[in-house]
């Protein structure tokens, strides 16, 4: 009995000694590595070369113009209303922002910082790369001029960098204005210090479009176009002398020794093009994809809710300028007439067949509407010619004459937006007996230069003309005649968002909630802006 | 004293044998002692006893789990004791993590044993539904009545602010990754639910959550089939309610007189009120005249209809649904094992017009024992087809459709006025053209592999290798076959109106601005496609030393090692345009966008579990498991996680208490665990191959990258900042309970209360944008969740052949965010749910009005009256129930058996979002007409005065009560669509009637056949704030719990029929 039990007991014992190893091998027989199987990441790559950054940073810059980011400014500044097809929207033409209003114009700008930066950190000093690290910064420049003219105080000092605490806080618009004009300095002298960097090639999708640019001549325009961004900067500051802002006189200290020729001119569109196509949505124009139509051709998502606004179709049609015919479609009626409506107007019969569709800038040469390859613009040569002669009225510049320079913006004007014989309609159009486009018959050049300014970038740079009218009060465009409105003027900023007052609160300074933007003002605005209509 | 002594002097041999009332078997090892002494004995192995006792001597028989006995020493020499058992929870078994099976009184933590049977008395087709209302503490919301609606499953509620939170699934001792939708109900014989995060700690670093142990069947000795068919009717139970006042106006004119079609104007032009082609009802008030509606068509007519509401059309436009069920099953074994096979096919038609599913299932499940080997197997094969349209968008047509248009008849987009041309309404597509355009195909397979080999050489040890298979592979698609207008629609411009007194002439309007019809805009087909495949292999290896290590202490421990494999590729073709169908990604008219990742990541955990008894009442338990996870960097590998909990049985220890029959079971327990979670890095789903890879910073590809026409590459940053430092959250559970069983279990009550604390919790905190970032991954946030769960259970009358028993049990819980990352106040958690710090979580932010933060006054304008939209969002309340109360009823009479489950929430709140808005814009809301579309003060609101004060407003009426003020302003302010999400439901309710024995003597082969009658859903009682939906209704199964919506169909009730024969 003794032996017997001792066999069992073994042959148990040798079962399960087995059974046991083999399922610990089995459980265990793990090669080496097996455990580091998250070590490499098969969907993303970890490091991009920088010029796949640098394409994806300035096509960000186009998208943080377009795609939806100007809509409060096209729409407040009279060039875009809401179709009468829709309910009326509180935001708009109630002016009830919350801080989910034009979100989009800080968090996306501050992403396409944060590409800048993280280019500029990858390429560091090396002189092979200069000409990337100079366009990385007058970028950089360009988009917090964008979040400063919406917000005033933002982050600046401290931001971009990951801290632990998640806490940024702001500096005021003032020291971000002089820190970004200081910047694009630098960024100047980098490029004319690296003759021999090497040109970003197609990635440059602003100067180099072709991938096949001469570098001195693409670097150059970058030059010009950091000059005038700087002109733009500085052009902000004139009617305000306090709280950081420069004021006549600064703005006039700052530009001496400008000449005209510092900044882009006549034929020197600033437009970005990757190479719109209409292979897919995501490649078309951001604009045009949002008013016009999709790759198929079917209407872009907010063709049916943007429509024309009639502030600036009477004004194009009351002063004989054609270009209503180019910022808009013809109506649905016969015979098509270019049509606007009133904005807050609260009459729906006012259908988008009676209403005219938003074009995306303008015409090509052929006289077809611009389509979904068109460039999208960042400065054109109007803007900067109209910088320029507003700067030569007030005597800042004084190698050309202001009003030589007025002509050549109203013709640069026509011309981008592809009117027929540019040239020769837009002399006849400043030649009327009409003081907004006839700058010898002005009595106010001011006023002449800025109104022709706004009319000049609708739909292509809203937040200039938005600028321009929270400066100098030009043009008046009133506001929504929605039943109920209480607002006397436009908003004059956007709202600080709903990330900032949940996730960074202890830094967000007063005025920038929804209500307030109706009376809290950026720092270069003048003390009488209430009083603008 | 000497008498007595007398009297024990004469003593004698007595025998007897002890045996036990449930199953008259002999109990071995009873004690049978002499009251009032120390002097007694033990039965044999056959129950039998002898001991020495005088005439009048009290013997008292007792036994672990048996009711003590007293019986007195008669004239005899034999004495037999029949022992009632006196609580079954001193020998209830449960089935714990790893398959390992605990008696429940050794237990420090709660659990609730719920049988397949119980769960599948009212045949649902998800088991989540039918264990809904039947345990504390588990919360099972049913996001949607549509086809195999999703549920999300919570019990204790949320421990993690942006992981998981829903319990691990455990299927037969193995990890289940496939929704628990996959098993069919049939084929389960229990679920163990295992509340606490101790009872999941074996898990290691994704244990917080609790279990829900699932056993399926495995045969049974005596062979049967089983023959069974279910019929379910469904048909909705409650729409929104809806005004019947008004008819069409989009706001085209500014109507002043609501009894009228329209008005002339001073030069002659007509003004119409009534729109014809208009999908808002803020126009005149229905007169039950004959009004045209929509545009003319090109023959020259026009629909006219009667302006007065149709009533029930909308629910009369969804369908009333059926589903099938039919099951077999056959059940086989023999001394050595037995073995279970079943199949179940279930065909369901919704009540969406033309959603169709169809789910089968077959399992195969059994056991077998050589000798000192045993295996346990199992394999389910699911597969699952649904075909469902744009819910959001039919619903959404439905319900904004003015009401007195006759919808209900447009379902076939071929019929005269439901095709695009026709349709009345000039900015949607019908609803049935959208049924037809708009499919959404969705194909699963899911097959699920368990094998369990054990090898017992000896009595104290326990040897198991377990390895386990769960592939989910499913494809969904996209399918949109495009609309054609013809070019009559494109191109007139007429509309008709009725004239301004309705007299049935119309007034043909050729030219007003109106135009053409709006949508008339060609639209191509479109398709899309995508694949995904998760493959789980897990393989685990425990051993079990099981012994008494003296007489009183015994010892009972697991050892065991666990791997887990998991990875998941996806392929995603995102819905393009196509020239023209076939719905083939080769047609694709543009670039589509694609996607496509595989993921993976393993697991390899050490753990250990221990239990030492003492005698039958006291119990210590304790668990340990550390893990080696390759999502996290190696610092962080191997942190411990434990568990330590014990029982003391008083009523084993202090038998003294159950002797005068009432309380008979008595158990205290506490359980302490330090469990992990890393779910959060895989955005909150369980799968941890999702959370491979994301501690590292990286680059994606740029919208609209690569430009084809040039070339061109673009990549920019991830939005999330990287941190390799990630470590797993922790989470500390405390829980203290008592159970308790009175009048032999007729009484039972059970009671735990629990905290946890979670720290280190790992969340994607969005931070100020001013990083450069959106997110940033960190172990920051820090929460905790405390409640209350009580358990009561009896039976009520128990005469003759009739017994009814109730069980209630009650949730409280609470729970408060402490803090997410520095600075950071707030976290979005999926739809409009925020993690606040100092609240509860989650809770519902949307916009209210200015209020006056003295006394919460809406603010109005001094002169227009009109209140304002605030500018910052308003914290609106918690999306969790505060207290859910469950009760079932059982009541059994002779063949007849009749139960019940009623639940009901409240303390909570829910944001019905786009279903609220479509309501208030369209002007088909209830809410609308409170004023009948006049003029009136807004309630409970203040102005300023000219003096500078705020003063109640009485007078200031809002400056327009129609379409100024409802579908614009009103509907702008989100807080009107947040109310109360507290519901009493009647879940289920069943009657089922065995047909008796002798009925069936014709048909001998037949052992037993049941007909049964069960409902659904069959009740749902609301605060009168909830006008919209069921307020458990959500966008999805995440954690941002509380926003429901149009994509969510009406709530249905379901009527079932069963016949189930067993042969």
């Amino acid at each position: 009995m003794k032996m017997k039990k001792l066999t069992i007991f073994k042959r148990k014992g040798y079962i399960a000694s087995l059974f046991a190893t083999a399922m610990l091998i089995g459980t265990f027989g793990c090669k080496k590595g097996t455990f580091d199987i998250n070590k490499t990441n098969p969907n993303s790559p970890t490091s991009v070369p920088p010029s796949y950054a640098l394409a994806a940073s300035l096509v960000g810059t186009a998208n943080l113009m377009f795609a939806s980011n100007s809509d409060q400014a096209n729409n407040w500044m009279g060039y875009w209303t809401q179709s009468g097809g829709y309910t009326a929207s509180t935001e708009y033409v109630q002016y009830q922002l919350t801080s989910g209003t034009g979100q989009g114009n800080w968090d996306n700008a501050f992403t396409n910082l944060s590409n800048y930066h993280a280019m500029l950190t990858n390429v560091g000093t090396a002189a092979p790369l200069a000409n990337y690290r100079a366009i990385g910064m007058i970028m950089t420049a360009f988009v917090y001029q964008r979040i400063v003219d919406y917000y005033d105080k933002a982050p600046y000092i401290g931001a971009l960098v990951p801290n632990n605490k998640f806490n940024y806080p702001y500096t005021d618009g003032g020291t971000i204005y002089k820190a970004i004009t200081a910047k694009i300095d630098s960024a100047i002298a980098i490029i004319k210090a690296n003759p021999t960097a090497a040109s970003p090639g197609r990635s440059d999708i602003i100067f180099n479009q072709a991938g096949n640019a001469d570098v001195a001549t693409e670097m150059g325009l970058w030059v010009k176009f950091a000059n005038t961004l700087k002109l733009k900067i500085l052009m902000r500051q004139t009617e305000q002398s306090s709280g950081g802002s420069l004021g006549d006189a600064g703005v006039k200290a700052a530009l001496a020794g400008y000449q005209t020729t510092d900044f882009l001119g006549i034929g020197e569109d600033a437009t970005a093009n990757p190479g719109y196509s209409s292979a897919s949505n995501a490649q078309l124009n951001p604009m045009y994809w949002e008013v016009v139509a999709d790759a198929n051709g079917a209407p872009g998502y907010s063709e049916k809710y943007f429509r024309a606004n009639a502030l600036a179709v009477n004004f194009y049609q009351s002063h004989n300028d054609p270009r209503d015919a180019y910022f808009y479609y013809p109506n649905g009626q016969t015979p098509p007439v270019i049509r606007g409506r009133v904005y807050g107007s609260n009459n729906g019969t006012e259908s988008n067949t009676l209403i005219s569709a938003i074009s995306a800038f303008g015409k090509d040469a052929s006289g077809a509407y611009n389509g979904p390859t068109v460039s999208s613009p960042i400065i054109i040569a109007a803007e900067s010619l109209f910088l320029q002669a507003e700067a030569a009225q007030r005597g800042y510049i004084t190698d050309q004459a202001a009003s030589a320079l007025y002509n050549s913006a109203v013709s640069e004007a026509f011309r981008f937006v592809g009117v027929t014989n540019y040239s020769a309609a837009a002399t006849t159009y400043t030649s009327q007996a009409d003081p907004l486009t006839n700058f010898a018959a002005s009595t106010n050049p001011i006023q002449t230069i800025i109104t022709q300014k706004w009319a000049a970038l609708n739909g292509i740079d809203p937040l200039e003309s938005y600028s321009d009218y929270r400066r100098l009060g030009i043009p008046s465009v009133g506001v929504s005649i929605y039943l109920g409105n209480q607002a006397v003027h436009i908003p004059f900023r956007l709202p600080y968002p709903t990330s900032e007052l949940n996730y960074n609160k202890a830094n967000v300074p007063d005025g920038g909630t929804g209500i307030e933007s109706l009376t809290s003002q950026i720092f270069w605005m003048p003390s009488n802006a209430s009083t603008f209509r | 004293m000497l008498c007595v002594t007398q009297v024990f002097a004469q003593n004698r041999t007595i025998t007897g044998t002890v045996k036990a009332k449930d199953d008259g078997q002999p109990i071995p090892g009873a004690t049978v002692k002499i009251k009032g002494s120390n002097t007694g004995t033990q039965t044999d192995g056959a129950g039998k006893f002898s001991i020495s006792a005088g005439n009048g001597t009290v013997l008292v028989f007792s036994f672990v789990g048996y009711a003590p006995l007293e019986l007195t020493v008669g004239s005899g020499n034999t004495v037999n004791a029949v022992l009632s058992p006196s609580s079954k929870q001193l020998t209830e078994v449960v089935v714990t993590s790893f398959g390992i099976q605990r008696q429940a009184a050794s237990l420090g933590y709660s659990t609730t044993k719920v049988t397949g049977n119980d769960a599948n008395l009212a045949k649902p087709v998800s088991v989540a539904n039918g264990l809904t209302g039947k345990v504390s503490g588990l919360q099972i919301n049913t996001i949607n009545a549509g086809l195999f609606a999703p549920t999300r499953i919570t019990l204790r509620g949320n421990r993690s602010l942006t992981g998981n939170n829903q319990p691990l699934i455990v299927v037969d001792g193995s990890v289940y990754y496939s929704d628990i939708s996959t098993l069919n109900p049939e084929d389960i014989q229990s679920y163990d639910v295992l509340k606490g995060s101790s009872a999941s700690a074996v898990y290691g670093s994704d244990a917080s959550n609790g279990v829900i142990v699932i056993t399926t069947k495995h045969g049974a000795r005596k062979p049967s089939v089983t023959v069974s068919t279910t019929v379910d009717v469904e048909n909705v139970s409650y729409m929104p309610k809806q005004q019947s006042q008004f008819g069409s106006n989009g706001g085209e004119n500014f109507v002043d007189d609501f009894s009228k079609f329209g008005n002339f104007d001073a030069s002659g032009n007509y003004i119409p009120y009534y729109l014809p082609y208009e999908n808002q009802s803020y126009g005149p008030l229905f007169n039950g005249k004959l009004v045209p509606l929509g545009r003319p068509l090109p023959d020259g007519t026009i629909e006219m209809v009667p302006y007065a509401p149709v009533k029930n059309q909308k629910r009369d436009f969804l369908n009333t649904g059926y589903t099938t069920h039919y099951n077999f099953s056959y059940d086989a074994g023999d001394e050595t094992g037995s073995i279970h096979m079943s199949a179940q096919d279930i065909n369901s038609k919704a009540v969406m017009p033309g959603d169709v599913g169809r789910r089968d299932i077959f399992r195969i499940g059994g056991d077998k024992t050589y000798g000192i080997f045993s295996a346990t197997y199992g394999a389910t094969y699911t597969h699952l087809d649904k075909n469902t349209t744009n819910t959001g968008a039919v619903y959404d047509d439905l319900l904004e459709s003015p009401l007195f248009v006759p919808i209900k008849d447009l379902k076939d987009p071929s019929s005269k006025y439901g095709n695009p041309d026709t349709y009345y309404n000039d900015y949607y597509y019908s609803p049935g053209q959208i049924i037809k355009s708009t499919r959404n195909l969705n194909a699963e397979n899911d097959i699920n592999a368990n094998l369990a080999l054990k090898l017992k050489p000896w009595k104290w040890l326990n040897l198991t290798y377990r390895a386990s298979l769960d592939n989910i592979q499913s494809r969904n698609q996209q399918e949109f076959s495009g609309v054609t207008y013809s070019a009559f629609s494109k191109s007139n411009s007429e509309i008709w109106y009725p004239d301004p007194n309705g007299t049935g002439t119309i007034i043909k309007n050729p030219n007003d601005g109106a135009g053409t019809k709006y949508s008339a805009t060609d639209a191509l087909p479109s398709y899309g496609v995508q694949n995904f495949n998760n493959m789980l292999l897990t393989s685990d290896f425990l051993a079990n030393f099981s012994t008494k290590l003296t007489k009183d202490f015994s010892f009972d421990a697991t050892a065991g090692i666990s791997y887990m494999d998991n990875k998941i590729s996806w392929d995603n073709i995102s819905q393009t345009a196509l020239y023209f169908t076939p719905y083939n990604v080769q047609n694709f008219a543009s670039t589509p966008s694609l996607t496509n990742f595989t993921d993976e990541a393993r697991k390899l955990g050490y753990l250990g579990e221990a239990t030492v008894g003492y005698k039958s009442f006291v119990f210590v338990h304790g668990s340990f498991r550390t893990d080696l996870d390759t999502r996290l960097s190696k610092a962080n590998r191997y942190i411990p996680y434990y568990d330590i909990d014990g029982s003391v049985v008083l009523s084993e220890l202090f038998k003294s208490i159950t002797e005068n029959g009432v309380l008979d079971f008595a158990k205290v327990r506490y359980a302490h665990s330090l469990t992990g979670n890393v779910s959060a890095l895989a955005a909150g789903s369980q799968y941890i191959a999702y959370g491979a890879y994301q501690t590292m910073a990286t680059y994606g590809l740029a919208g609209g990258f690569p430009y084809s026409s040039s070339g061109l590459g673009g990549y920019s940053l991830n939005p999330t900042i990287a941190n390799p430092n990630i470590k797993p959250e922790k989470i500390r559970e405390d829980e203290v309970g008592l159970d308790l069983g009175f009048l032999s279990d007729r009484i039972t009550l059970g009671g735990s209360y629990y905290q946890s604390t979670t720290k280190d919790g790992i969340v994607y905190a969005s931070v100020s944008r001013a990083s450069g970032f959106s997110q940033a991954l960190v172990n920051a946030a820090n929460s905790e969740n405390k409640g209350l769960e009580l358990d009561l259970g009896g039976t009520i009358i128990k005469h003759g052949g009739l017994e009814w028993s109730m069980k209630v049990n009650w949730t409280h819980q609470t729970s408060k965010v402490n803090s997410i990352v520095s600075g950071v106040s707030a976290l979005n958690v999926g739809n409009n749910s925020y993690a606040v710090v100092g609240y509860a979580y989650p809770q519902l932010e949307v916009y209210d009005w200015n209020r006056d933060p003295a006394n919460g006054k809406v603010i109005v304008d001094a002169n227009t009256g009109l209140p304002t939209r605030a500018s910052k969002l308003s914290i609106l309340g918690q999306t969790n129930p505060k207290d859910i109360v469950g009760i079932t009823s059982n009541l059994k009479y002779k063949n007849f058996n009749f139960t019940m489950t009623w639940d009901y929430r409240a303390g909570h709140k829910v944001y019905v979002s786009d279903l609220g808005t479509t309501l208030d814009h369209s002007g088909t809301s209830i809410t609308s007409v409170v004023a009948g579309r006049q003029r009136f003060v807004f309630p409970n609101s203040e102005y300023l005065n000219s003096a500078g004060q705020y003063v109640p407003n009485t007078n200031v009426e809002v400056e327009d009560g129609n379409f100024n003020f409802w579908p614009t302003l009103y509907q702008s302010v989100r807080a009107n669509y947040v109310i109360s999400a507290a519901a009493w439901k009647l879940r289920e309710a069943s009657i089922s009637y065995n047909i008796p024995k002798k009925w069936l003597n014709e048909a001998r082969f037949i052992k037993g056949a049941t007909i049964g009658v069960s409902g659904r859903n069959l009740l749902m009682f609301v605060p009168s704030t909830n006008k919209f939906t069921d307020p458990e209704f959500a966008n999805d199964t995440g954690n941002g719990v509380g926003t429901s919506g149009l994509g969510q169909l009406p709530p249905t009730r379901i009527i079932s029929g069963t016949l189930s024969v067993t042969l």
